[in-house]
């Protein structure tokens, strides 16, 4: 998301709206103090590991289940107190499309177009049908259609009244390759000029095509940013070996872990480095005119982050699916200020919350964006 | 409320049982029943005129055997029975069955008030009694052609069976709405219209005040004032009411499941 972009959310009311939901099923608590926003042309990923509180949390929104405590606006109007009209902005597709299996593809459409009250159901149902390429089975029977085509068909039946907000649950799973990479982009699209919030579990699916995603785990978000700043987030995983001309001094050997290696004058880093610090030894060495030998960068990737806030630091194994690159690949630029290591502010503990992109966590004792030091040689 | 959502969702309701083969199965069975009970009414009509004319000389007519005391009375009294096991056939789909499959949080994400959905779903098995029902439109030309019923009185009596089914199709509307299959929700309509039907009718005999609540909610005495061809609007009140309570009843529940999930 640009600047302008952002500029102009702030500017507006979000069209996916939730406030402090909370839901327990008895003494389970599903969804705990769960708040989030999506704007018109933002991408929402919503991910969790199963019993996260994914489910629970577009039922919601959907307006199916009320909250326990909280509130939800669609396009500004509670989904509750004003359930028709905010839902009429609503486009809803879910994992398992319960599709009538009796029915044609026509008479489904029809039948939901009307039920939604569109205008002309006719021309939305011809609308829909020639968007998603539903021409050769509009007369088939629901039941006979292949998992893609059901797919489409819910995803049709979301579009009927031309919602400018999208809710969709796993809207990719079961499909063929060429069939998600179809939906990516018709997602994409759809995500332009709505407020699209998709569940998925598949992590790629999300780095993708959502702008933001929001980590649930246990009904708590443990993590919310764009796939980008929470993959770079871990990207502390830095570490070097360098030759230097003269021996480092105390401060820089107990700042950065340097530890002799057995060629003189060769150090290595016998830690993971914060951002920050990477950025200060690379200053170093340019300063003092080291030689760089080896510079590893650990981009973690959304897959890690995923891991340590949903399993926990220890189960993660934080290396797993990194993109690690040797000095000449991945080595971050100091003047470079694209570079992940010059994009770091100055203390990761020190970020406010609204350039993590935090809306709701994390939260003590439910980890931070940034590894525990030391968890991969 | 917006009646054409209510007409959209009967509709397909209506459509989606009429037109499955369970929904013919059913259908079928309830006019095969009916059939048989006008039948074996006709042919106890039959004995009873042959009989009585053998023995007195006497006359088919007001002050003889009429056919509508003793065909039709009887067949709208059996068929209210039969609604008993027949209804829980057509409701019990309507909420369970939505719900089993997930197309009812679908339903309810689309822009449709809970009583719209629910009225919706109450008239489309409505309807589909009505289906059943039309088997009495062959019986009334058989029955034209065979005697010269009182029609009044027949149309009566047939206004209160559909007062019946409408009260019959709340409950299990209802039942259907809390329960979470349609077996269950087959299974607890037929025992709660059994213990309507019979409960109430088997206190009202007694004296005091058990049998005065009995009377008052005894639905097969109230239905066999209609089946005599009494219309008494104290029984039309009643059973409106009842069916207006119930479906409260089932729109709250319906909240309920919302507050479940």
């Amino acid at each position: 998301m640009d600047t302008g972009t952002a500029a102009s959310h702030a500017e507006e009311s979000p069209l996916i709206e939730a406030i402090g939901l909370s839901k327990a099923y008895g003494a389970v608590q599903a969804v705990q103090d769960l708040s989030l926003s999506v704007h018109r042309g933002e991408i929402l990923g919503l991910l969790g590991p199963n019993g996260a509180g994914k489910s629970t949390t577009l039922r919601m929104l959907i307006g199916f289940q009320f909250p326990d405590v909280g509130e939800i606006r669609l396009d500004g109007r509670n989904v509750f107190r004003e359930g028709d009209t905010a839902r009429f902005e609503l486009g809803y597709m879910p994992e398992q499309l319960p599709l009538y299996a009796e029915m044609p593809v026509r008479s489904y459409l029809g039948y939901f177009a009307r039920i939604k009250g569109v205008p002309s159901p006719r021309k939305s149902v011809e609308r829909v049908v020639e968007r998603l390429d539903l021409g050769a089975v509009i007369g088939r029977s629901c039941g006979n259609l292949s998992r893609g085509y059901r797919q489409r068909v819910g995803l049709a039946q979301a579009l009927l009244a031309d919602p400018q907000v999208l809710i969709l649950d796993e809207p990719t799973s079961g499909l063929d390759p060429n069939q998600i990479h179809d939906f990516r982009e018709l997602i994409r699209g759809l995500g332009r000029d709505r407020a699209v919030l998709l569940s998925t579990h598949i992590l790629p699916e999300a780095m993708a095509i959502c702008d933001r995603v929001t980590i649930l785990n246990r009904g708590r978000v443990v993590a919310s940013g764009t796939p980008r700043d929470l993959a770079a987030g871990d990207s502390a995983l830095h570490w070097a070996r360098l030759r230097t001309t003269v021996n480092p001094g105390d401060d820089d050997v107990g700042r950065f872990g340097l530890v002799p290696e057995g060629e003189a004058g060769v150090y290595s880093v016998q830690r993971d480095l914060t951002p920050e610090e990477a950025r200060t030894l690379l200053g170093r060495i340019v300063t003092e005119g080291w030689e760089l030998l080896e510079w590893h960068a650990g981009a973690a990737g959304l897959e890690a982050v995923f891991r340590r806030l949903t399993l926990g630091e220890e189960s993660a194994a934080f290396g797993d699916g990194a993109s690690e690159g040797t000095a000449e690949q991945s080595a971050p630029d100091p003047q470079d200020p694209s570079g992940a290591i010059a994009d770091a502010p100055a203390d990761p503990a020190s970020r406010t919350r609204e350039e993590n992109g935090i809306e709701n966590g994390p939260k003590a004792g439910q980890g931070s964006f940034f590894p525990k030091r030391g968890g991969r040689r | 409320m917006r009646a054409s959502r209510v007409f959209v969702i009967a509709g397909r309701e209506a459509r989606s049982i009429v037109a499955s083969p369970s929904g013919a199965i059913i259908i079928g069975t309830f006019w095969a029943v009916a059939g048989l009970i006008l039948m074996s009414l006709l042919f106890q009509y039959r004995d009873g005129v042959l009989r009585l004319a053998q023995t007195s000389g006497m006359q088919t007519g007001p002050r003889g055997l009429h056919i509508n005391d003793w065909v039709i009375r009887l067949l709208v009294q059996n068929m209210g029975t039969v609604l008993v096991l027949f209804v829980p056939l057509l409701t019990m789909r309507g909420f369970a069955e939505e719900r089993r499959t997930g197309n009812l949080e679908l339903l309810m994400s689309q822009p449709v008030r809970g009583a719209e959905l629910l009225l919706g779903k109450f008239l489309g098995a409505q309807l589909s009694l009505l289906a059943c029902l039309a088997v009495l439109i062959p019986h009334a030309v058989v029955l034209a052609v065979v005697s010269t019923p009182d029609w009044v009185w027949a149309a009566t009596a047939v206004f209160g069976l559909l007062l019946v089914g409408l009260l019959f199709g709340a409950v299990g509307t209802l039942l259907s709405v809390l329960s979470r299959s349609q077996i269950e929700a087959g299974v607890l309509s037929l025992g709660a219209l059994l213990l309507l039907a019979m409960g109430p009718g088997s206190l009202a005999s007694g004296r005091g005040l058990a049998a005065a609540i009995g009377r008052y909610l005894s639905i097969l005495g109230r239905f066999e004032d209609f089946a005599r061809g009494v219309m008494d609007l104290g029984h039309v009140a009643f059973f409106l009411g009842a069916t207006l309570v119930i479906l409260a009843l089932a729109l709250r529940s319906l909240d309920l499941v919302r507050w479940q999930g």
